[in-house]
């Protein structure tokens, strides 16, 4: 097991490797040449340029910088923002962002920044999952018992429904009508804390996206052991069904529902470029957006880099989890 | 244990009829007309055809004309879906947003089937280290977040697009009218997209025919000497194609919506260009105030998205018996 | 029986089982009891156990209805074992699965009456037939590879059914499963009561099995071809475990099998099945040594004796198991039937009394009068 583990991530050190080198790829042609965005209008001035230049780095050749990139992520230092450096970008991303600056406090760390709001879209993603988990599960075994009836129907075209509708969609629609016609909320928008009234209707948007992969594949899990015979053999002792399905059938076809819900964790928990955009939440989809918007590259390389390797993070972790719940699975 | 029973003809009292034989195409089709969800894609995916091809005809008024006598008037005989900020006609607006859209779909469907096609078959015919490349390819795009990367490398797209126009006009003297700028954006979303969508297409194609090289009919088919354009037009085309449809259904959807995201994000079509995420994105800020702004291009958007995925989950049921949903 | 309180217990059947103490007690007793003879058929002959009358099941397939059971009526009294015999796809696991009210979906009940204990099974609601399963009436399953759950330790899955029908705690069900595992020869329990079904090999999962269906002291074992699946060495121990096991509970047990062999060896009466109706019931001395159906003297056939001579050939059925979607009229074994005449084409045979047992077959007189002149 532990040698597994350990050739797992030996194997994917070369897929690290290559997202780093993408990630900086895409920051070294990015639109914004931070000497510019330093100097302002001075940049013309071929001396000054030259000099910031050469004291951000930036004159040193391609490999360099990015060995150096790779050096610096390993101490923990993920670049600066370009609003560090007063001028173009910070203007360019109060004017554009809808929010302001004011509520990204002050430090310019791309890391400070980008640790600073997970635990607002973390949280968000937690209730998201929540939801997920609890009606995606429910509403799977459901589909899956009363299987090719009315309800199984609805229930699966209603998960269609809610998962195709993007939340830029889904989200204002509910806006104006848990706000404007039916009042249920008073003000929406913002970050309140976790318990807050607020949370409520972004959580549901950010939860319902991968309802239909949930709900899916635990009603097909349910459906394919459904006829099997240990089912029967279950039912023979006389077990209650209620049982019959939790103990029998639910563990074994949880399997393959409980490894995508990995991958769509790591998604919840990073937030969601289009809830926190139409309910103003400043998380890291937010955070993305601004930078997006004001070309501050450093901030979206940080951004797309912490989902990369989550993303393989969590990847790797499924895989091992998938060992843990089906004991027929052995690693050698 | 009824299975068992097998057709037995010296048995007098056994009778067979054996049903017609008729094909899998048939039967798709048959199957797929008893889906209403899937006729409703259907209809859905030629109205926007329809409307795609002949917005300009249909519209009312011209999609960039402004009425700055008339903004954000709610909907009324003149304009049928209102007016926006800048007193342009919202429906004539959408569809020219169902241009835009069916045109990125086309496009970027057409790129990644290519794109992937190609790299798919070529890992699994060539094998080795390419094969090894074409696959960790896919493991990285699969790694990023592909709604971010896309706007991320349409942000550099678009940067470098415009530095190459103020080049051309520069060395050569072409321009390009304020309208042509629209071409340019869907250049910048065509090109984003398709490097970041290209891998679902690679790995189904590589797969279906890694599986297909393992099936004892093909290897028997070789022993009789079957020629590898034999076995690829008599057996991996027609099993690849169901669910290669499929993908491509799905995809076209998944399409629409990308670039609806992109621009809604901002970084998308930019104006005047039409798109329904752009339409979202500019009212989001006044939904109190006027609502339909934000409502209608939204509920297009959703029903297309919509029809798209249902066309795909019918084809896919389909086309794909054996996972049929029981 | 320390725990266990439920009302509906007292049967004359139970206070045997009680004398013997629960299963801790079984092992102690194990030696003496062995030597009991089975319960002579007859004793408690005034109500049977389970008395299933004109059963009539029926599966709704592409080809058409299927009809599984038709009309079979069967009686087993207390503590006989009882062969249900036939080849497969004549309905034998499906009157075992329409007994526990278990069978597939597009499988129904259409007609009959199932007795269990002087109640109709077939009027019982969802929940008393729940109450009833595993806990009077449990079922052994032929395939162990694939009836046991994979994702649940196997002690976990004996002991679970003890929670609910006998009341017992997870502690204590836990260590009657231990014992249960014991008594049916599962080496170092503790260690085993862990592990999963996958870790065990094919006569291992079928002890398993078997602990799981004696677990809460049923009255009435069905067992569906519970050896078939099982190497031939390891046949006659499962064989052996469960009729002794059987014969200590004092329990009735009805013996689904397509093997002479193990009717034999473990009934006492025989009933053979073709094409979802009994064609001959009788004791297994009667039906073996004097088959009266034509079909039973094939089945008896396909089986070389102590008496056949080398070389010579056994004889068979010819032509296959009849399509039960489109049965023949008249008699339906005449197609395969070397005696068929124009009567067994048109008219149905009923089971009737031919000397001490019953036969539906129109040949069956002078079969039984050859057969006893030939003696």
């Amino acid at each position: 097991m532990l040698l597994y583990t350990l050739r797992r991530i030996a194997a994917l050190a070369p897929i690290v490797i290559v997202v780093v080198f993408i990630t900086f790829i895409l920051g070294y042609f990015g639109p914004i040449d931070p000497v510019r965005a330093i100097l302002g209008e001075e940049w013309e001035d071929e001396q000054r340029y030259a000099e910031t230049q050469r004291a951000l780095g930036l004159d040193r050749p391609f490999m360099i910088q990015f060995l150096d990139y790779v050096g610096s992520l390993f101490g923990g230092n993920w670049g600066q923002s370009l609003s560090a450096y007063a001028g173009v970008a910070s203007d360019r991303a109060a004017n554009q962002g809808r929010v302001g600056g004011a509520f990204f406090g002050t430090s310019t760390g791309v890391r400070q920044m980008i640790f600073s709001r997970l635990a607002i879209s973390a949280q968000l993603g937690l209730w998201a999952l929540l939801f997920l988990v609890i009606f995606g599960i429910l509403l799977g075994v459901l589909a899956a018992v009363k299987q090719n009836t009315i309800i199984d129907y609805i229930i699966v075209t209603g998960s269609i429904i809610a998962s195709s509708i993007p939340a830029y969609v889904i989200g204002p629609i509910l806006l104006i009508v848990f706000v404007l016609k039916v009042p249920v909320f008073k003000s929406v928008g913002g970050w309140d804390g976790m318990f807050s009234r607020q949370a409520i209707l972004p959580a549901l948007i950010l939860g319902s996206g991968p309802l239909l992969v949930v709900v899916r594949q635990t009603r097909a899990g349910i459906v394919e052991v459904l006829g099997k015979d240990f089912v029967r053999t279950a039912r023979a002792k006389g077990m209650p069904e209620r049982l019959v399905i939790a103990r029998h059938m639910l563990r074994t076809a949880m399997i393959p529902v409980l490894t995508s819900l990995g991958l769509i964790t790591s998604g919840l928990l990073l937030g969601s470029l289009f809830v926190e955009q139409i309910f103003n939440i400043p998380g890291i989809g937010k955070l993305a957006i601004q930078s997006l918007m004001s070309g501050d590259h450093p901030v979206i390389m940080g951004v797309v880099l912490l989902q990369a390797l989550l993303i393989i993070t969590v990847n790797l972790l499924t895989d091992l989890l998938y060992g843990a719940l089906d004991p027929r699975v052995t690693y050698d | 244990m009824i299975s068992e029973f097998e057709p037995e003809g010296d048995a007098p009292h056994q009778f067979f009829v054996m049903p017609a034989q008729r094909s899998l195409w048939q039967d798709a089709i048959e199957q797929l007309a008893r889906n209403r969800l899937a006729i409703f894609g259907a209809f859905v995916a030629f109205l926007l055809l329809f409307v795609a091809v002949f917005g300009p005809w249909l519209a009312p008024y011209d999609y960039a004309e402004q009425n700055l006598l008339r903004i954000n008037e709610p909907p009324s005989g003149d304009h049928w879906l209102g007016t926006d900020g800048l007193g342009r006609d919202l429906f004539t607006r959408i569809l020219y947003g169902a241009r835009t859209a069916f045109l990125v779909g086309l496009i970027v469907t057409a790129g990644t089937t290519i794109l992937g096609v190609a790299l798919g078959a070529a890992g699994a015919f060539l094998g080795g280290w390419v094969d090894f490349t074409v696959m960790r390819l896919a493991d990285i795009t699969m790694a990023f977040p592909d709604i971010l990367l896309a706007a991320f490398i349409s942000v550099i797209f678009r940067e470098k697009v415009l530095e190459a126009q103020i080049f051309l006009l520069e060395r050569y003297g072409w321009t390009f009218s304020e309208a042509n700028r629209v071409y340019l954006d869907y250049l910048v979303i065509f090109g984003s997209l398709t490097l970041v969508q290209w891998y679902g297409k690679a790995r189904l194609v590589r797969g279906q025919i890694l599986s297909l090289r393992e099936k004892e009919f093909i290897e028997a088919e070789r022993a009789l000497g079957a020629s590898n354009w034999a076995i690829i037009s008599g057996h991996l085309i027609p099993n690849s194609l169901g669910p290669l449809i499929v993908t491509i259904t799905v995809g076209f959807g998944g399409a629409m919506l990308s670039e609806a995201s992109l621009s809604f994000l901002g970084v998308g079509i930019q104006p005047p260009g039409a798109s329904w995420g752009a339409m979202i994105n500019d009212n989001l800020g006044q939904w109190r105030y006027y609502p339909h702004l934000v409502v209608m291009p939204g509920i297009v958007l959703a029903i297309v998205v919509l029809g798209f995925n249902f066309l795909g989950d019918g084809l896919n049921d389909a086309l794909n018996p054996e996972q049929r949903r029981r | 029986m320390n725990t266990v309180s439920l009302p509906h217990m007292q049967y004359a059947i139970h206070e045997k089982s009680e004398a013997s103490g629960h299963i801790g007690g079984m092992m102690q007793i194990d030696a003496e009891h062995s030597e009991i003879p089975l319960a002579p058929v007859g004793e408690a002959q005034e109500r049977p156990l389970l008395q299933i009358k004109e059963l009539q099941t029926q599966f709704e397939t592409k080809q058409g209805i299927v009809k599984a059971v038709d009309g079979l009526s069967l009686e087993l009294y207390e503590g006989e074992v009882v062969g249900l015999v036939g080849e497969s796809g004549c309905g034998k696991t499906m009157t075992a699965l329409s007994i526990m009210r278990l069978l597939p979906e597009n499988g129904q009940i259409v007609a009959g009456e199932i007795g269990f204990d002087g109640v109709n099974l077939l009027q019982r609601s969802g929940e008393e037939m729940q109450r009833i399963r595993g806990r009077k009436i449990a079922m052994i399953f032929q395939e162990p590879m694939t009836a046991l759950t994979p994702t649940m330790p196997i002690g976990r899955q004996i002991s679970e059914a003890m929670e609910i029908h006998l009341g017992l705690s997870r502690q204590v069900a836990k260590e009657r499963a231990l014992e249960l595992l014991a008594h049916v020869g599962i080496p170092s329990p503790q260690a085993r009561f862990g592990d999963y079904i996958h870790q065990f090999s094919g006569g291992m999962r079928q002890r398993v099995m078997i602990a799981i269906a004696f677990s809460c002291q049923p009255r009435l074992l069905l067992a569906d071809e519970p050896t078939t699946a099982l190497d031939v060495t390891v046949q006659a121990q499962i064989l052996d475990l469960i009729k002794n096991l059987a014969q200590e509970a004092g329990m009735t047990a009805l013996f689904i099998t397509h093997d002479m062999g193990i009717v034999a060896g473990s009934c006492d009466r025989v009933a053979v099945m073709y094409a979802g109706r009994l064609v001959e019931v009788g004791s297994v001395d009667d039906v073996l040594l004097k088959p009266l159906h034509p079909y039973t003297q094939g089945l008896l056939g396909s089986v070389p004796s102590l008496h056949s001579e080398p070389g010579e050939r056994l004889s068979s059925i010819s032509g296959l198991p009849p399509d039960l979607v489109q049965l023949p009229p008249g008699c339906k074994f005449w197609p395969r039937c070397p005696l068929a005449d124009e009567r067994c084409k048109q008219e149905e045979p009923l089971l009737e009394q031919y000397g001490a047992s019953q036969a539906a077959c129109w040949k069956a007189d002078y079969r039984s009068d050859s057969i006893s002149e030939s003696k």
